[in-house]
């Protein structure tokens, strides 16, 4: 499908493969999430991880994916036994995360629309997203454990460590 | 203070065409982002701040209507000057975080 923003779509290279929802992100779909919408953002209003800086910066994103077990890699091409993420971005903002397919095409979930199917990272790239800036690998497949994304309510603890029951 | 003139709901409504003509060129430039940065930094983000508490029953009402979009959460919190009701579990969640701010308006008089 030819996405107007996109300026390398073309009705070949890129295919809606999901209907549109705003349940989830690229970042939360990059680890197989759909239940949540993950940034990093300072109003602090979306999950992130406890403890992890936030702020929207290629630097923080990178951290997080290095946090789960992802490290720097070269090549977008498919290496088998590993499943690989990219990061678009415009100067040090990120804008965008896609996830690579067991097929070697990559899955992308397009901020609050649609999920897309494209042949190669260029296809999302010169547009609203940007570059790669990034990309990053890691063994095996996911979905991925992730570290607690949300503070649990306040409990109250007694000095023998058990719940305080009103 | 309003234009000598006009009734109470005419000036509503002149408010909310802004409100509704700001709205659609921040949403139609930003669809397919989601860096927030980039979401709040677009020109019409500001404006529609810049309108004041009285903007805030617009945003809760397209949320009533249905419209799940997350542009709503930064620009409620801007305009309800940094107050956020979503209680931490519930952050990125954005059917609890409409739920959540719609009981606040409620709470609040910005919506029946």
């Amino acid at each position: 499908m030819k996405l107007p923003d996109f300026p390398n779509t073309t009705d070949h290279n890129c295919r809606r493969s999901s209907a549109p929802t705003f349940e989830y992100n690229c970042l939360a779909w990059s680890v197989h999430r759909q239940d949540v919408w993950m940034w990093p953002d300072e109003r602090e209003q979306f999950a992130w991880p406890i403890g992890m800086v936030r702020g929207d910066t290629l630097a923080n994103l990178r951290s997080f994916f290095e946090r789960i077990g992802f490290s720097v890699c070269f090549s977008e091409h498919l290496e088998p036994g590993f499943e690989k993420i990219a990061i678009y971005g415009q100067n040090d903002i990120p804008e965008h995360v896609a996830r690579q397919l067991p097929n070697g095409t990559w899955t992308s979930k397009l901020s609050g629309g649609i999920d897309v199917e494209h042949d190669t990272l260029n296809v999302l790239e010169h547009g609203k997203y940007g570059v790669v800036r990034t990309i990053m690998q890691k063994g095996g497949r996911g979905p991925w454990q992730l570290p607690p994304l949300h503070p649990g309510p306040a409990r109250l603890i007694t000095p023998s460590g058990m719940p305080l029951v009103p | 203070m309003r234009p000598v003139g006009f009734t109470l709901q005419a000036y509503r409504l002149a408010l909310k065409d802004i409100f509704d003509s700001r709205v659609r060129d921040w949403m139609d430039d930003t669809q397919w982002v989601s860096s927030i940065s980039t979401i709040t930094a677009h020109r019409q983000f500001a404006e529609i701040v810049n309108m004041g508490e009285i903007a805030i029953p617009f945003v809760l009402e397209r949320l009533a209507s249905g419209e799940l979009n997350i542009h709503w959460f930064p620009l409620l919190k801007d305009l309800a000057h940094g107050t956020d009701p979503v209680p931490p579990e519930y952050r990125g969640r954005v059917r609890q975080m409409a739920n959540e701010w719609l009981a606040w308006g409620r709470t609040n008089h910005f919506i029946d």
